[in-house]
């Protein structure tokens, strides 16, 4: 019989196994990442011009430490949804196929989230039962990759080449936290 | 003696307790004075025009209490805002410099440098404890600025009911205008709803829109049939906000030494939701017909302007019966006893020529003519100044009356009737929020230009619409109705050339 900590430590390293392999957890990483924190610094840049103006180098690093902290959060917060659904069901359903699953549902549901704010900032235009295409499509768009070995093979591609970008995001964000920290202790 | 009732005890107690309150009143007035100095509280109010004032002789009886404040007060009947909108009206309020300089001209924009380092806040705290608080985000992120000058930065979300969206930058109070901007202003951007905003976060900003989604800040309530109040960010009710400013005045009445405050209220600013004692109160009243100029951006029907300006005026009476509660509660707590009480708005509200509100190009006397209604220590009557004055003039004023030198680069005189002469000045009010703050003024810039009785107005810049004057004697024609360019050329040659010798000086960039 064990102590509720001792079940709760081999419950842990339970679910810890049930894990997808850490390549395919980078691989999926990276596609969210990329997309996130790509979407960050391109509205960072359309706004510098106007803060240039009135703030000094110390302001502008301040924001952007903010901006990519923020992303971090978010993109490690995504994971960390796909991980969860990852390790619930049965093993063959997702952990088998993480790195494809997770990163056609992560580029399908972050993908319509921004084309829906590009399409009605720019053009008015509303998608129509945005709720139901944004959990569906993502989960048809999976379900067939996974059964077309041509697409499968597309998303492993895309979502490798990805991982070449984690080498400058993380340590990114890990100044940006430094720097939020700085400019709020010091 | 007879049995006490437990009624009568419970009068006695209340008169006893009562009393021990009152015993302490006087102690605050004789804080105050124990230095010499005065106290000075700034108190602000969003949008308010002059002109729907019944203090300034609007037929709609808006403002009782400000009349009977104003009965041991100094009245400003011709007090403009620099700006037309909060930005640029409050930075020249705080640093006596007009938008030109400051460039506090965009929306959301800050000032520059120079106008960080002569603001009031600043200017005061040597010998003064200062304390702000704004309603107003664009308000509050110049208080940001300022912060060095600030002892207390009283938080933006205080005394609210309900937030649509967290609101981040009171948990980074070192690092305050930075985290507005990275965070506040540009991580959740007000959602999908907003047209032209782009949340950084897309993620959870369509799941903090989810989970408000049923959020309805203009459903009516029992009290407030269009809604409570709401300032973008939150919802309040005026009355635990306006107790919220009396309780921080008490408390700073009760420190040992001065203070300079500045209290930013949103009412009256849009959404209009007065409360439902002052819904239907007023009756109609003739309102000329203005039609749009080439200047306006709007095209409102006239019939569809006088409802919302009825409203407008509905809730500034509902504002009014809060100012006077506010100021008697401080009255009778003995907290005015040696305090300069300064009455005014960042800019006033059109609606007139197809538009409603302040965010226009125009510079009508309705979004820039503001009150000002000051209480000064020991005053026991009414004083009307007539002579125009602007927002910039308030820096210089009070720091005089601080016994503090003002910066030489102040743009604004001393307030006829504190200190100042009664002359004819040149006063000046812009609107530039099409224009790069940065850069030499040249895109869609507006200008008015008040002397004696006359207004030019000057628009240059404006794509597709030619550089264009127009010409108002302001004492026979108040509604701004007959432009006089073409008619009273001495006056308008002598004005256009003392405006654009200014522009032309104070349009670039130093």
């Amino acid at each position: 019989m064990h102590t509720p900590i001792i079940s709760f430590i081999i419950w842990y390293f339970e679910m810890i196994k049930r894990l997808p392999p850490f390549s395919d957890i980078l691989s999926v990483y990276a596609v969210i990442a990329t997309m996130l924190f790509a979407w960050s610094i391109l509205l960072f840049i359309w706004y510098l011009p106007s803060w240039l103006h009135f703030m000094g180098v110390g302001d502008l690093i301040g924001i952007f430490s903010y901006v990519m902290a923020s992303s971090f959060i978010e993109s490690l917060s995504v994971l960390f949804f796909l991980l969860l659904f990852s390790i619930i069901p049965p093993q063959k359903y997702f952990r088998n196929h993480f790195a494809v699953y997770g990163a056609s549902v992560a580029f399908c549901a972050i993908g319509l989230l921004m084309l829906r704010l590009i399409l009605f900032n720019f053009f008015t235009i509303s998608i129509p039962y945005f709720r139901q295409v944004l959990v569906f499509a993502p989960i048809a768009v999976s379900l067939l990759s996974v059964v077309v070995p041509p697409l499968r093979h597309a998303w492993l591609w895309f979502s490798d080449r990805l991982v070449v970008f984690l080498y400058i995001l993380i340590p990114l964000s890990v100044f940006s936290l430094f720097v939020i920290l700085a400019r709020n202790i010091i | 003696m007879g049995n006490i009732s437990r009624r009568d005890f419970l009068k006695v107690a209340a008169a006893v307790s009562a009393g021990s309150l009152l015993s302490n009143v006087p102690t605050l007035g004789r804080l105050g004075m124990q230095s010499g100095k005065p106290n000075i509280i700034i108190l602000v109010f969003d949008a308010m025009s002059a002109r729907n004032l019944s203090v300034y002789g609007y037929p709609r009886n808006t403002t009782p209490g400000l009349e009977r404040i104003a009965r041991r007060a100094l009245v400003y009947h011709s007090h403009y805002s620099a700006g037309n909108f909060t930005t640029s009206g409050v930075a020249s309020m705080f640093t006596g410099l007009y938008p030109w300089t400051h460039r506090g001209i965009n929306l959301s924009g800050l000032v520059n440098q120079k106008a960080v380092d002569n603001n009031i806040f600043s200017l005061m705290q040597d010998g003064y404890y200062t304390a702000a608080f704004s309603q107003n985000y664009l308000a509050d992120v110049l208080l940001s600025q300022f912060q060095l000058g600030l002892d207390r930065h009283i938080p933006f979300p205080s005394f609210y009911e309900k937030t649509d969206r967290p609101l981040l930058t009171q948990y980074f109070s070192n690092d305050p205008v930075a985290a507005y901007y990275g965070l506040d202003d540009f991580l959740f951007s007000g959602g999908i709803s907003r047209k032209g905003s782009f949340p950084s976060v897309p993620i959870f900003s369509y799941l903090n829109n989810l989970a408000h989604a049923n959020d309805d800040f203009y459903r009516p309530l029992p009290d407030y049939p269009y809604g409570l109040p709401y300032n973008s960010s939150y919802s309040y009710e005026n009355s635990i906000a306006f107790a919220g400013i009396r309780d921080e005045i008490l408390d700073l009445a009760r420190r040992n030494s001065p203070f300079f405050s500045y209290f930013h209220m949103y009412s009256p600013h849009e959404p209009y939701t007065p409360h439902r004692d002052f819904v239907g109160i007023f009756p109609e009243v003739e309102v000329p017909f203005k039609r749009p100029t080439k200047f306006s951006t709007l095209d409102i029907p006239h019939e569809s302007i006088l409802e919302r300006r009825k409203i407008y005026d509905e809730y500034v009476a509902s504002v009014d019966f809060e100012i006077e509660k506010l100021v008697n509660d401080l009255r009778d707590a003995g907290a005015l006893e040696n305090t300069y009480l300064v009455i005014t708005a960042d800019h006033g509200e059109l609606f007139e020529r197809g538009e409603h509100g302040h965010v226009t190009r125009l510079l009508y006397d309705a979004v820039i003519h503001i009150p000002l209604i000051v209480l000064a220590p020991g005053q026991m009557s009414r004083r009307d100044i007539y002579q125009p004055t602007s927002s910039v003039d308030l820096a210089p004023t009070l720091l005089k009356i601080a016994g503090k030198e003002s910066h030489a680069g102040m743009e604004g005189g001393l307030l006829p009737g504190m200190g100042g002469d009664e002359v004819v000045r040149s006063l000046y009010s812009m609107e530039a929020k099409e224009c790069s703050a940065f850069s030499d003024l040249k895109n869609g810039v507006t200008l008015s230009l008040i002397k004696g009785d006359h207004k030019l107005i000057y628009y240059t810049g404006y794509p597709k619409r030619p550089d264009t004057f127009e010409l108002y004697n302001l004492r026979d024609d108040v509604e701004e109705m007959k432009d006089l360019y073409l008619q009273d050329t001495a006056a308008a040659s002598l004005m256009r050339e003392e405006l654009l010798d200014n522009f032309e000086i104070n349009r670039k960039i130093a």
